[in-house]
């Protein structure tokens, strides 16, 4: 039973028999991989804490027949400030929802557990929070080779917004893989295309050129107008439906927090 | 298995394996253990379980395990009903109940808000808690949420303390940090700041 360490972020934790849990977990050296945390359930246990979802643990590890073993923990991030505003709270389980979603078993890349790290680490203090969800999207389309092109019409190759910055009539359609100038946008009659204002296409376009490093740079944006925020989440979040082919289970939790407000 | 046992053996065995915690070699040992029972014993048990899901319910107001509409707990005089505790399990009840200290009554929510599983509001006894808070008589004055202190049960916690509060009502949570008998250096970091978190004057 040879024994390794890994640095791993909880993406999701299933109850297992009696005290134990089974946890997805995502590691820059490993990628995705799923462990037993025997005893986890247990007042008492040395586990609890370190296996909770949304925290960044050091692991100890052991290779088992069919899964890893955990055998010591150490936590490195529990990201406290997301347990104490339930907006916060949904949007890191969103993150890690999504991350879960896109990636194979053993497929591991730096990049992506960064983008989950900087992702809950904004998730903390951002306001609004989920301009850091929008972060993350945008930048994991791009990780996952879905990247739109957000600076040029994808018809006519017109740069946007450029000359039509007062129109506000742009769409992002999947299908010619990027933004749409007015000219071309119909978000009215062609459901390929999402419609977006020349704000959401702005803001669309700062948080792909912050980059997979840029997190630091969310808290100095200028704000962005409630209508920007949502045209830019309902384009993400259809791009990422199509491309990922589902929707996410804690994207309902967050629609009925939205619209409880 | 039906290589090995009768038929009506091995249907037995395959029930018990669909219990929680019991593995093959847990079931087999129930299985032939009942074989050896007496006649009058194995009838006992049979009309225990079929009994069981005719007999028992949920609580009409607070959505406990009960015999009849309302539960012992809801018609009890002695306790005070303007203090109610909300966990998200019978068995949670029955966990503070043992504990003898906490007089009040209970309102069960049938689990815990999970995102990540698609188990939302809607799917739990959420809206219930929000009338009877609203609309109890006598009127409730505090509501103490005792959710485990998981992601899941701060979600619900604090979705639950969103709705509750603008009725007026006090609503508190069991603290929560270190375990009693347990040892500070092999305490986590995250257990670690709660437990200075909710730390408390002497």
């Amino acid at each position: 039973m040879p024994a390794y360490s890994a640095t791993a972020i909880v993406l999701q934790r299933r109850h297992f028999s009696e005290t134990d849990n089974i946890l997805t977990l995502y590691s820059p050296e490993i990628g995705r991989f799923s462990a037993i945390a025997k005893g986890a359930r247990k007042p008492i246990s040395r586990l609890s804490g370190a296996t909770e979802l949304l925290t960044c643990t050091r692991f100890g590890l052991a290779s088992g027949k069919s899964l890893e073993i955990v055998t010591q923990v150490e936590v490195l991030e529990s990201f406290p400030a997301l347990r104490h505003e339930l907006p916060r709270l949904a949007h890191g389980l969103y993150l890690a929802d999504l991350l879960n979603h896109s990636v194979e078993d053993h497929a591991p890349s730096p990049e992506l557990f960064e983008l989950l790290r900087s992702g809950l680490r904004q998730l903390e203090t951002l306001s609004p929070p989920e301009l850091a969800a929008r972060w993350f999207e945008v930048q994991l389309l791009g990780d996952l080779g879905y990247a739109p092109n957000l600076f040029e019409c994808s018809i006519c190759r017109a740069p946007v917004p450029g000359e039509f910055a007062r129109e506000e009539r742009f769409a992002l359609s999947i299908t010619q893989g990027g933004v749409l100038c007015p000219v071309h946008a119909r978000p009215e009659t062609n459901e390929d295309h999402s419609a977006l204002g020349t704000g959401a296409l702005r803001l669309l376009q700062t948080l792909e050129a912050l980059g997979l490093g840029g997190s630091a740079a969310l808290a100095a944006l200028p704000a962005a107008g409630p209508r920007s925020l949502d045209q830019a989440r309902l384009a993400l979040r259809r791009s990422l439906r199509v491309h990922l082919e589902r929707d996410m289970k804690s994207l309902e939790f967050l629609d009925s927090l939205r619209n409880s407000v | 298995m039906a290589v090995y046992y009768p038929k009506p053996l091995a249907r037995l065995v395959s029930e018990f394996e669909k219990l929680p915690g019991i593995g093959p070699k847990s079931a087999q040992r129930l299985a032939f253990y009942i074989m050896r029972l007496p006649e009058e014993e194995t009838r006992a048990l049979a009309d225990a379980l079929t009994t069981i899901k005719a007999s028992i319910k949920f609580c009409r107001i607070c959505h406990n395990y009960s015999e009849g509409e309302i539960c012992d707990i809801c018609t009890d005089p002695r306790r005070d009903h303007t203090l109610l505790c909300v966990v998200a399990e019978p068995r949670d009840l029955i966990a503070v109940e043992k504990t003898g200290e906490f007089k009040g009554v209970y309102h069960v929510l049938q689990g815990v808000i999970s995102p990540l599983d698609g188990i939302g509001p809607d799917k739990l006894r959420i809206k219930d808690l929000q009338q009877r808070v609203a609309e109890g008589d006598p009127r409730v004055e505090e509501v103490i949420l005792a959710t485990n202190p998981t992601v899941e049960g701060d979600t619900t916690s604090m979705y639950v303390a969103g709705l509750l509060k603008p009725l007026g009502v006090k609503v508190t949570r069991i603290a929560h940090g270190m375990p009693v008998g347990g040892d500070l250096d092999y305490a986590d970091q995250a257990t670690l700041i709660q437990a200075y978190e909710y730390r408390r004057e002497l």
